[in-house]
């Protein structure tokens, strides 16, 4: 596959090394910059609430996710991968712990502060695409960036700039129900990186695409977050998805079982 | 196909409390609809049977009975302006009762129902939720009817006795109704592939055609060549030709709004406007439904105003002026509850089926308001374009006999042109709490 430099993107960022949260504290004449860290501190989710009240989705979950680190979480169905990910991103407040971003708990904001958190400092890629079916895949993309008071033309010359390193150019004017299922799915990893957010949360991204394209998908979606520097959280089932992040969190009945290093074998 | 029932049941009653708000709206819907029909028929053949009994003798009088016939066109002209956007309510509500059933139809057709008792059973909710909705219409027509019989009329009010429908008549219109929900149901089903993987609806808008800008310009020659020249032409001619031009308007309205739409979306400068937009122009006939009774209604109301212009000379003169202006007022008030429960129900109807999207959008960070303003902007666009256009039109129409017009007859008429369009902007308030819920992000 190749490799792109995405036109207007900020500078590509260097070759890391292993993320703290995964190899261990940097070395000590390293200084460590975790103001970008997302930092998990004993999350715990329980659903209902006194008698109906179920088991804890999540039981005390601690994670760290460096700044441009990208992690997969995987886990089996009722696992609580997807709820880790939503409190984790500020869907849903946790019943217990701290999400740490910014040096702010997100458990503690407003619903307000939360959606205004998740449409500048987030970006999020779900398994359908989710693309509005009335908007050219350019004015899906450029949609953030207007929805935040960016002007049109503005918006519209930053989406743009996404369109050829996603190997999309020429598309920017169909619409989702003319883009392939992989098409598709690029023109929304698109959008949430469109406003260069901090970290992006990917719910199985590549749940509805074939193993070619889910792969291609994944080689997108990893490159743009790198040169975004953003952070990327992907919830998935397939180790193959999983193989494109720098490391794996297993999670099984809400906790963290195992956290180790991507074998990277697609990257 | 008693497995295929059973199922069918089963999915509907686990369904019942999820799918409350768009049942309740489909059926308030079909409610208007009747009832707005039933006080047409009934204000119409109330004008009818005025006409024909004996003059003097408790009926009208002599005077006013020299043009009775005249009142009995008017009221026909009024009933067809009324019931084509009444008959498309009922097609929109019943779009929305068979809305939200793709993952019940796939999964009755996974069970081995074929694609005819799929089809079969979904109609026969239509019906069922339409003949429900007719009752209720039928009690609302009940209720109101006091209020119209306050109407005064050729001097005098109208008689309760004057409005009520024999029964066969009210179940004949309560039928009509009915039928046009299972006829539209049906067309609304047969654009769509029921498969037992769901159901494909999502396809590219096709442009409008240009053939329909030239049938309105037929009908309006039409219109021109075959009344004009007729010294008195026959009430059914009259009747006719007027409504080929209200089903003129309405293929050349869709095309005027996408064009309008097609245009608004490139300069759009903001993301609600731009939303807007592109739903306007991808949509154009749904949008017109909602506005283009309206306008129609903005034009006749205008129309009757320059009526008034002239000083009556006689009492009679009088009477039928003031009469003009009460049929034109009633006729704007029904087509704008008409328009307005239209809009609603469209508006419903989209939310239902984009919430997903709706969802997306939230979990993005975009502000419930912002999807409320996007929902506003959708409707005012082509609301305002169509009311100012009517209201235009029938301004500059007005600008001959500017000097004999008196200014306060033209801010009412603007006044009341406002409100009318104010009524059918707060619809889309009906399904706020639609939005809500599909754009709950936890």
């Amino acid at each position: 596959m190749s490799h792109h430099d995405p036109a207007g993107m900020p500078a590509a960022a260097p070759e890391r090394a292993p993320s703290p949260a995964l190899a261990g504290p940097p070395p000590a004449s390293v200084p460590a910059d975790t103001s970008r860290d997302l930092v998990a501190r004993d999350l715990v989710m329980t659903y209902g609430k006194g008698t109906s009240a179920g088991p804890p989705a999540l039981g005390g979950v601690d994670l760290t996710i460096g700044a441009g680190e990208s992690l997969a979480v995987m886990g089996p169905s009722g696992s609580g991968k997807t709820t880790l990910l939503h409190v984790l991103a500020g869907i849903l407040r946790p019943t217990g712990g701290q999400v740490l971003w910014r040096g702010r708990d997100i458990a503690r904001m407003s619903d307000r502060e939360r959606t205004v958190l998740r449409r500048k400092d987030f970006g999020f890629v779900f398994q359908q695409g989710m693309l509005l079916p009335e908007l050219p895949a350019i004015e899906n993309v450029a949609l953030p960036l207007m929805l935040d008071g960016v002007s049109r033309s503005e918006a519209t010359a930053r989406a743009a700039t996404l369109f050829p390193p996603l190997g999309l150019s020429g598309l920017e004017k169909r619409r989702p129900g003319e883009l392939s299922g992989g098409q598709a799915q690029r023109v929304a990893i698109a959008r949430a990186l469109v406003a260069r957010p901090g970290v992006v949360f990917a719910d199985e991204p590549t749940g509805a695409l074939d193993q070619t394209t889910s792969a291609e998908v994944m080689h997108h979606l990893t490159q743009l977050a790198a040169h975004t520097g953003a952070s990327l959280v992907v919830v998935t089932h397939d180790a193959n998805v999983a193989a494109w992040c720098h490391g794996v969190a297993r999670v099984r009945d809400g906790r963290i079982v195992e956290r180790a290093t991507s074998l990277g074998v697609a990257r | 196909m008693n497995a295929a029932v059973s199922l069918w049941w089963r999915l509907r009653r686990a369904e019942a409390a999820d799918n409350r708000v768009p049942g309740v709206l489909a059926v308030a819907s079909f409610a208007v609809a009747t009832a707005a029909l039933l006080v047409c028929v009934a204000g119409l053949l109330a004008f009818e049977s005025r006409n024909a009994a004996p003059a003097g003798e408790g009926g009208l009088s002599i005077e006013q009975a020299t043009i009775g016939d005249l009142y009995v066109t008017l009221a026909w002209i009024a009933t067809t302006c009324m019931v084509i956007p009444i008959l498309t309510l009922g097609g929109v509500a019943a779009r929305l009762a068979i809305a939200r059933r793709d993952q019940r139809l796939a999964a009755l057709r996974l069970a081995g129902a074929t694609s005819a008792q799929v089809t079969l059973m979904t109609l026969a909710e239509a019906a069922a939720q339409a003949l429900l909705g007719a009752v209720t219409g039928v009690v609302l027509y009940l209720a109101v009817l006091p209020l119209v019989a306050r109407l005064t009329f050729q001097g005098r009010p109208f008689e309760l006795s004057e409005l009520v429908l024999p029964l066969w008549q009210t179940g004949a219109v309560a039928a009509a109704v009915v039928v046009v929900a299972v006829v539209s149901g049906a067309s609304s089903l047969a654009r769509v592939a029921i498969s037992p993987l769901g159901v494909a609806t999502r396809t590219s808008p096709k442009r409008l055609s240009l053939l329909r800008v030239l049938v309105a310009a037929a009908a309006g020659g039409a219109w021109v060549l075959v009344i004009t020249p007729m010294k008195e032409p026959e009430r059914v001619t009259i009747v006719l030709v007027l409504g080929a031009m209200i089903l003129a308007v309405n293929a050349v309205g869709p095309f005027v709004v996408m064009v309008a739409g097609r245009i608004a979306s490139r300069v759009a400068p903001t993301a609600a406007t731009l939303l807007a937009a592109r739903r306007i122009a991808d949509d154009p006939k749904s949008t017109w439904r909602a506005v283009g009774a309206l306008g129609l209604a903005v034009v006749v109301v205008g129309f009757t105003s320059l009526a008034q212009v002239d000083d009556p000379a006689t009492p009679l003169e009088r009477y039928l002026a003031e009469d003009l202006g009460t049929g034109a007022l009633v006729t704007l008030v029904i087509i704008t509850v008409v328009g307005a429960t239209s809009t609603g129900v469209v508006q419903a109807a989209r939310v239902l089926d984009q919430r997903e999207q709706y969802r997306a959008l939230a979990l993005a960070g975009t502000s419930e308001r912002s999807l409320h303003r996007a929902r506003a902007l959708e409707v005012a666009l082509p609301l305002a374009m169509t009311i100012g256009l009517a209201a235009g039109f029938v301004l500059v129409l007005m600008v001959p006999f500017a000097s004999a017009l008196d200014s306060g007859l033209v801010v009412r008429f603007v006044v009341t042109s406002a409100i009318a369009g104010a009524v059918v902007l707060a619809s889309v308030v009906a399904s706020r709490s639609l939005v809500r819920t599909a754009s709950r992000v936890a």
